[in-house]
């Protein structure tokens, strides 16, 4: 479903000259399968997400969302894809109804479906109760709901996840994490962005963990365990960053 | 290119209204200060006047007298201003110690019947200005009076008094009257208005969208880029314009109203009727597009909502500039006016409403300007799909590898160095031919090469073809060239059919191809191998070398060879140009060399100015002409030989490394 080659992106800086926000990373996600990319702060995960989203274009390499590939195929790219971040907002004056409703038109819906759509998006979600409050007046973690089913509203079979529960109170981030669990028992393709070690631990079959634009170690938590000698990811992350880069690849 | 898609367009145009509907700030700039501003605006200077007015009159102003000019006491007592009269020694001594508005002093012709009456008054004090004003009035209301009486002391009959009568009658009518007063200041009102009306929806639906995080949530869905911002883009031009449009009715109801009265010092008044209004909105729609197209690109430079908003008032006062052209005196349409963007539709608007209008040059001003809204518009589309004007900068900084469409910056180019011939280079050659050929030549079209491809960090060899030819293209460009020129010549002799080359323009090519003074050894310097390489290394080399990247052959050489048309600057060489501009690309093209172009470039220019009008007959059969066809197709075969030659080549080394 998802396969990143050798992704990297560069900016320039005036003052700063060349720099790697992403440094020739790989990895792929099937269906079914939540993976999970772990990194503090500034570790280049958000510019990968938005490499893979079309919103930023490779330096080098390439990757492939379903079979297309975002450098030449990136609206198709977007049609597969359900995206939600931290920084993904609401229209403020737009109800939940409407919101979902013109979303449901964008994605190509006939106005009926699109109804249909958004009436059965709002009672899986149980919005049902302030589908017609403007966004402005909803709480952030009513919001987030609304946020997760507006990625939703074409059903994709690609979910990508960049920290989705930042600023959320601790109810609404589990609910946000049942959702997530959710569709991955619908056999979706979940990329799952995240610095909290405990979110990556409870919810990630696979883990790539992320430190200054490289991939300093990828596998599932009993992996990265054997790898490193550590139990708890917290430690894991810490031996990882600490050893120098090129005691990892060899 | 991909079609757009209406059905998406609509949803976005829609759903952009129904939120700019729901917000109260909108609401109020948009809908509720265009309508009430004016009965506020009005209503409140005509009260302000009236109550100042009357507070000046009833205080009345102190005037100091000097000498004889208490003699002028009797002629001013049933002044309608109240005036005290104090006598001092002097002006001065009446203004400084004795605190007067005003200080008359006359003195009397010695030698003549003329009197003068000395007025002193503070320019900087409103009560002076306002005492000074009501004075002289008077005093000329009074001059019949006071010239009888100094008949009558001096003993002469007043019936032998000469005297004459002045009557005033405006022969323009009252529409065009009021056309001449409102035209003056509509256009900066108008243009005001649009830049206000678009200018908050564009930063809130650009740059108040990134920060709140809604344009990432849109941009991650499947749309089409340039569907969504064609889509804002109409938003924010229909709000600019419902917005001009409130303000207008808003203004024209308050003064049909009445809510405000012509008085002196504020002569505002003047009708605006219905019939008209067609005509100021096909005005106002290309100045519009404009403006909502620049915002647009604005917001999208802004990271925030309050950052968007510093970019406007520069960006207001930018435009409100070239409106002060309507208010000097004697402007009319003319070539250069209507080639400034919204001077030219401030200046045919201001002659449409004294009913003066010229309407070639409405039609070409409203053109031009949709052109310019038109480039602009395609340079927003262009700077609003790169990744940089799409994401937030504070999370994205924008990748300087496609910061700009490298076919619409070639047009750019074009266009900087096209109005920098028209209105500088041109005035410059007419001033001093010699001087201001080379400067255009050395100081504009070749740094502009360079910097195009500077700019747009292009490789520099590559870009301008600098690689030396096949031995065979230099004599292939003889027959080639002269080839191309008979056939221009034959395609002139056609255009002259349906537009005839003016005689005087004839002279005038004769002129400047052959100045005096100059020998003929720089006369080819200056007009054939000077352009040779300059022209060439915009048009074959910068310009071609861009288009290149994203065209095909056939359109980059056409495109590259009518904007050489146009910079050649006559309607009547239009065609003949493109013929050779196709020319000459073809044997950049072929030879894939920039150096052959050049050299059929200078020897184009040399034989047309040295050799034709020597050796060919004016009345030569236009027949000839074509035997320039097998020359061309002599050069052509030549061109093509060489080519097929290195097809071969090619292929011979891949097969061999095939093998290998």
């Amino acid at each position: 479903m998802i396969d990143v080659i050798h992704l990297s992106k560069t900016y320039h800086d005036s003052q700063r000259g060349e720099i790697a926000a992403v440094d020739d990373i790989s990895f792929g996600c099937s269906s079914g399968e939540i993976f999970g990319l772990l990194g503090p702060n500034g570790a280049g995960k958000t510019t990968t997400l938005r490499m893979i989203a079309t919103l930023l274009s490779p330096t080098t390499g390439t990757a492939r969302i379903n079979g297309h590939d975002i450098r030449t195929q990136s609206q198709q790219v977007r049609a597969s894809i359900g995206f939600l971040s931290s920084t993904t907002g609401l229209y403020p004056r737009l109800t939940p109804r409407e919101t979902l409703v013109f979303f449901a038109r964008l994605h190509g819906m006939a106005f009926r479906q699109a109804k249909t759509t958004t009436d059965n998006l709002i009672e899986r979600f149980g919005i049902t109760e302030y589908a017609d409050v403007r966004c402005e007046k909803l709480s952030s973690g009513m919001k987030q709901k609304v946020s997760i089913a507006r990625a939703l509203v074409n059903d994709p079979p690609v979910l990508v996840f960049d920290e989705p529960t930042v600023g959320l109170d601790v109810i609404a981030a589990a609910q946000t994490l049942k959702f997530v669990e959710e569709y991955r028992q619908r056999e979706k393709c979940i990329l799952y962005s995240t610095h909290i070690m405990s979110e990556a631990e409870k919810l990630c079959d696979r883990i790539a963990i992320i430190h200054r634009g490289s991939l300093l170690a990828i596998g599932s938590l009993e992996g990265l365990r054997n790898q490193t000698g550590k139990r708890y990811l917290e430690d894991i992350f810490l031996s990882l960053v600490s050893t120098p880069l090129e005691d990892l690849t060899g | 290119m991909k079609a757009i898609n209406l059905p998406t367009i609509k949803e976005i145009v829609l759903k952009e209204l129904k939120e700019l509907s729901r917000d109260k700030k909108i609401i109020i700039l948009a809908v509720v200060i265009p309508i009430a501003i004016y009965p506020f605006v009005f209503f409140g200077i005509d009260k302000l006047f009236s109550i100042q007015e009357s507070k000046l009159k009833s205080i009345g102003a102190t005037v100091s007298l000097t000498g004889d000019s208490a003699m002028l006491l009797p002629y001013l007592r049933d002044a309608e201003y109240t005036f005290t009269f104090v006598t001092a020694r002097t002006p001065d001594a009446g203004l400084n110690e004795l605190n007067a508005d005003l200080a008359v002093e006359i003195e009397s012709g010695k030698d003549s019947n003329r009197s003068l009456i000395w007025i002193l008054y503070d320019g900087s004090r409103d009560e002076s200005i306002m005492a000074y004003r009501h004075l002289t009035k008077h005093l000329e209301l009074k001059r019949p009076e006071w010239v009888r009486d100094r008949i009558v002391e001096s003993g002469l009959p007043v019936s032998r008094l000469p005297s004459f009568h002045i009557e005033m009658t405006d022969i323009a009518s009252p529409e065009a009257r009021s056309g001449h007063k409102i035209g003056k200041i509509l256009p900066f009102i108008l243009v005001l208005m649009l830049t206000s009306g678009c200018a908050f929806t564009a930063v809130d639906l650009i740059a108040g969208e990134k920060e709140r995080g809604c344009f990432e949530t849109i941009l991650v869905t499947s749309i089409d880029r340039r569907d969504l911002i064609i889509g804002k883009f109409l938003v924010v031009l229909v709000t600019g314009l419902v917005s001009a449009f409130l303000n207008l009715l808003g203004m024209v109801l308050t003064l049909k109203l009445g809510l405000f009265q012509s008085r002196e010092g504020f002569d505002f008044a003047f009708e605006l009727p219905v019939s008209t209004l067609g005509g100021i909105f096909v005005c106002t729609l290309p100045l519009g597009i404009l403006f909502a197209a620049v915002l647009m690109v604005f917001s999208a430079k802004a990271r925030t909502f309050q950052e968007g908003q510093l970019y406007l008032m520069p960006f207001t006062l930018l435009v409100l500039i070239p409106t002060f052209i309507v208010a000097l005196p004697d402007i009319h349409s003319n070539s250069y006016v209507i080639l400034i963007p919204v001077a030219n539709i401030a200046v045919v608007m201001r002659e449409y409403l004294e009913k003066a209008v010229n309407v070639p040059f409405f039609i070409l001003a409203n053109v031009v300007n949709l052109a310019y809204a038109g480039l602009i518009l395609n340079w927003a589309i262009g700077y609003l799909e790169t990744e940089g004007s799409l994401v937030t900068r504070a999370t994205a900084a924008p990748s300087r590898i496609r910061r700009f469409d490298e076919t619409r910056a070639s047009v750019m180019t074009f266009v900087l160095v096209w109005l920098t011939m028209y209105f500088i280079m041109a005035p410059l050659q007419e001033w001093n031919l010699i001087g201001g050929l080379l400067i255009t030549l050395y100081g504009l079209i070749l740094p502009a090469s360079l910097l195009h491809v500077k700019i747009l960090k292009l490789p520099f060899r590559e870009t301008f073809s600098l690689a030396l030819p096949h031995w065979k293209a230099w004599p292939a460009v003889v027959p080639m060239t002269l080839g191309m020129l008979s056939l221009a010549q034959w395609l002139t002799h056609y255009q002259m059919q349906i537009l005839p080359f003016p005689e005087s323009l004839g002279r005038i090519f004769q002129e400047t191809f052959q100045p005096e003074g100059i020998t003929v050894w720089f006369s080819m310097f200056l007009f054939g191998i000077s352009p040779g390489i300059c022209e060439e290394l915009l048009f074959r080399g910068a310009i071609l070398g861009t288009l290149r990247r994203k065209l095909t052959p056939f359109r980059y050489i056409l495109i590259s060879s009518v904007l050489f048309a146009f910079v050649h600057f006559s309607v009547y060489r239009f065609f003949p140009v493109i013929l050779l501009g196709l020319g000459f690309g073809y044997i950049a093209f072929r030879a894939k060399s920039i150096y052959p172009a050049m050299f059929a470039h200078a020897l184009n220019n040399i034989v047309a100015i040295h050799l034709l009008p020597k050796y060919i007959p004016h009345d030569m059969p236009v027949y000839w002409y074509l035997t320039g066809l097998p020359l061309l197709a002599a050069g052509v075969y030549v061109f093509e030989s060489i080519n097929r030659n290195r097809t071969d080549i090619k292929r011979k080394v891949m097969h061999h490394e095939f093998l290998e």
